[in-house]
This record gives structure tokens, C-alpha cells and sequence, in this order.
């Protein structure tokens, strides 16, 4: 973030480096149930970022101390493969990672009905296997859609998307580069329905109205984007429904 | 707010029939696996049986299933279930096949009161016992079960579609003409 660069992250004309305009998102696309195993999957390709999500459960929570006797733990690992990125990753959990996780999992709890299902747990694998910025949001957005894949009851789908701060303006969705070189980051998921906020997030400065715009932004992407993950979802229904249909 | 998913898990409710594996055996209470999360548990008192606390074994051993009803669940989910209640055909399935689908597809298996299920056992000429938790025990010759299995599975993929009824006469009576014809 803010490292120093002579590369010009926008052009003469407005465009960013891969020719998007301000509130342009990178191509989005989400398949579910590509795992036979699991209850639920999704994978996510957002822009260069692949990612592969796992569900199962609710099953029962072991360790067993980390059982809630009230309501059912998520328990999200967010884990990078060791050549989702250019130079390689040392393979394991590391401090990103593990925040990341923590993060994932409180968001994903703002939505799934926990109270249901008391003393179980919910495992949710998250595995990136090309990172190309983003791609927490990009985590959690299929990982609702791979939620609701296994069947798990929720209120709302999570959505989210990044907004940022490049060559002094706001723009939506950061690229690798608009990452690295850019002035600010930040990532943010809402409940689809009611706009509440589960997880926001911010790397770099940006004043109080740049931010109220960084958000507004947002807001706006996340309807866009839950269009793709409700599709992704109806997708299979609806293809055996004109099958068998009248 | 509720809602009901497609598929996912079972959750044991009160008065549900259901179809479970015994997984272990204590002094006094059998442990059940009914494909839920939570594991249920039986005792030796909600049986039809004359049993002494320390040899239950003799009555059902760790691998066998039984068609059982749920007498409780508390709010943690801890459930009990029996074989004490007559006229229900609460009982240990002996023999037979044992298949699996999502509990959310059992009432469309089953039917209205029972129509769905009711023409696969008349055409298959099998024995079928379908629990709430989507465990289902088809008992018949292998070719009957296997026909009952793969009507079931057309049921589990087509659940949310309309005219199934329709399409099942269709397709029992093509499967059927086949056996027939081998059986010459």
C-alpha cells in the first residue's frame, strides 16, 4: 500500500491499467456444487482470483469445548495455496491468514441462523488458488453462495466488494497493481437485503468524505454482485425445471 | 423468520418416524445415528422387549437399524427415541437395503397420503419403509430393489418439479415391462 512506483495506475483518458472506468467491477463469475464431498461448494473467478469453497455441516463441534451449547459455531479457514501468488507462498496459516478466517467467520455468522442448530459447528474451506487482490470479499461472497448450496438456513446472502483510493481517486474493485501502488484499501460486506455492514476493513488513509463515497460505491456493486450469486444459486433448478416442467 | 432449505441436514422434531443405526451399545440405552448432527439415544425401557440393564445387546447390536419415533427433543437438541408404541411398526428392520436421500425430499417420496410410495412398493412388489430423517429400507428381490432405488432417485432429482406423478406411472411401467421381459 502507497509504495512508491512510476507506474500510471490511471491514464490520460480516465481508464485504469486493465481499462475499467471508476465504478467498472472486474468480470465476476460463481459455479456451485463442484464438489461431490462436500455439503455445499462454490467456486468464485473475480477478475485473476480463483477460489474454491468447501461446506460441510452442521455437524457436531469438536474440540468439544468449542461447543456452544446456545448456537452453532462457523468456523471459516481462509488458506492460500503456495502458487496462488507470483513469488511463492510459504504453505501453512500465517498471521493474514488467520485474521482473514476470523473475519470471514464473524461475517458469515451475521447471516446464517445459528440459533438453530445448537452444539454443532460449521466448517467452511476456503481455499485461493489464484489471488489477484480482493480476495477476502471474494471469499466471503462465494462462501455465502457455497452456505446456501449446503442447504444451511440463513437471513441474507453476504456480499462484498473493495473500494480504494488510486492516484488520489475513489475507484471500485482494486486490481493487483491498484492494490500494491494505490493509496488505500478497503474491503467491506453487506447483508444483500438491509445494507448491514459485517465486515468492513481499511489499509491506507482516506478522509471522512472519501470514504462515505468508498461506501456508497459499494453498496451500489453489492447489488450487482448478488444478482450473480442469487443466479448462480437458481442456476440448476432452473435447468431441471424445463426438463420436467409441464 | 424461518426457512426451508432444499436439502441439508435432519433435525430430529417430536413424533417424527425415522430410521436410525445403532452405533453403540451402553449398560442401559442403545446410541442411534439418525443422519442428523446429533446423535439420539434409545433405552432399554422404550422397547417392546423384556431386557436387563447390561445385556441389550442380545436384542440389537451396534450396526443394526431400527424404524423408531421420536419421543423428545430438549433445547439443545438432545433427543430420545422408542419402539414402545404399538400399531405404528416402530421395530428392528431385519434385512433389507438400506438407501439415503435429503430429509427436505421425504414428503414427496411419500406422496400424498402415502400415493408416490405406494405405487413404487404395488409395481416393485417390495417392502418399503421411509424414515422422516431420509434414511429409506427397500426390502424385495435385488432387481425389485434396485427398480425401487432408481424410482427413488428420480424422485430425489425431480422433487421440485410438477407432473412427477405422471412421469413415475410412465416410468414404472416401462421398467416393469422390461423385467418381464427378462423373467421370460
Amino acid at each position: 500500500m502507497g509504495t512508491p512506483s512510476n507506474i500510471k495506475l490511471i491514464d490520460e483518458n480516465g481508464l485504469r491499467l486493465d481499462g475499467r472506468g471508476d465504478e467498472e467491477l472486474r468480470p465476476i463469475k460463481i459455479t456451485t456444487d463442484v464438489l461431490e464431498r462436500a455439503d455445499g461448494s462454490a467456486f468464485i473467478e473475480w477478475g485473476g482470483n480463483k477460489i474454491l469453497v468447501a461446506v460441510y455441516g452442521p455437524r457436531e463441534a469438536y474440540p468439544k469445548h468449542t461447543q456452544d451449547i446456545e448456537k452453532a459455531v462457523i468456523k471459516a479457514r481462509y488458506n492460500m495455496a503456495a502458487f496462488s501468488v507470483d513469488e511463492r507462498k510459504r504453505p501453512g496459516p500465517d498471521r493474514r491468514s488467520v485474521e482473514i478466517s476470523k473475519v470471514i467467520s464473524e461475517a458469515l455468522s451475521a447471516a446464517v441462523m445459528l440459533e438453530q442448530f445448537p452444539r454443532t459447528q460449521i466448517d467452511v474451506f476456503i481455499e485461493v488458488i489464484q489471488a489477484d487482490a480482493g480476495t477476502r470479499i471474494a471469499s466471503l461472497t462465494a462462501a455465502s453462495v457455497a452456505l446456501a448450496n449446503a442447504g444451511v438456513p440463513m437471513k441474507d446472502l453476504v456480499v462484498g466488494c473493495t473500494a480504494g483510493k488510486v492516484e488520489g481517486r475513489i475507484v471500485l474493485d482494486l486490481s493487483k497493481e491498484e492494490d500494491n501502488f494505490g493509496n488505500a484499501d478497503l474491503p467491506m460486506a453487506v447483508l444483500s437485503k438491509n445494507d448491514e455492514v459485517v465486515l468492513i476493513q481499511m489499509d491506507g488513509e482516506l478522509t471522512k468524505e472519501e470514504l462515505n463515497k468508498g461506501m456508497e460505491m459499494i453498496l451500489k456493486a453489492t447489488k450487482r454482485i448478488n444478482e450473480i450469486q442469487r443466479k448462480a444459486l437458481s442456476e440448476k433448478y432452473a435447468v431441471s425445471a424445463t426438463e420436467g416442467g409441464e | 423468520m424461518d426457512v426451508v432449505p432444499f436439502h441439508g441436514s435432519y433435525f430430529p422434531r417430536r413424533n417424527d418416524k425415522v430410521i436410525g443405526k445403532v452405533i453403540e451399545v451402553g449398560p442401559s440405552m442403545w446410541t442411534i445415528d439418525i443422519r442428523s448432527p446429533y446423535l439420539t439415544m434409545l433405552h432399554m425401557n422404550d422397547t417392546p422387549w423384556k431386557t436387563y440393564s447390561g445385556e441389550i445387546k442380545k436384542y440389537l447390536n451396534a450396526g443394526d437399524y431400527v424404524y423408531a419415533k421420536v419421543m423428545n427433543v430438549n433445547e439443545v437438541k438432545e433427543s430420545w427415541v422408542t419402539l414402545k408404541e404399538p400399531g405404528q411398526g416402530l421395530r428392528k428392520l431385519e434385512g433389507g437395503h438400506i438407501m439415503y436421500v435429503p430429509s427436505p425430499k421425504v414428503p414427496r417420496i411419500i406422496g400424498k397420503t402415502g400415493s408416490m410410495v405406494n405405487m413404487i412398493k404395488d409395481a416393485t412388489s417390495t417392502r418399503i419403509v421411509i424414515g422422516q430423517n431420509g434414511v429409506i429400507w427397500i426390502d424385495g428381490t435385488p432387481e425389485d430393489v434396485l427398480i425401487a432405488d432408481e424410482a427413488i432417485r428420480m424422485i430425489e432429482r425431480e422433487a421440485h418439479t410438477t407432473g412427477l406423478t405422471d412421469r413415475m406411472v410412465e416410468f414404472l411401467k416401462k421398467v416393469k415391462g422390461e423385467t418381464d421381459g427378462n423373467a421370460q
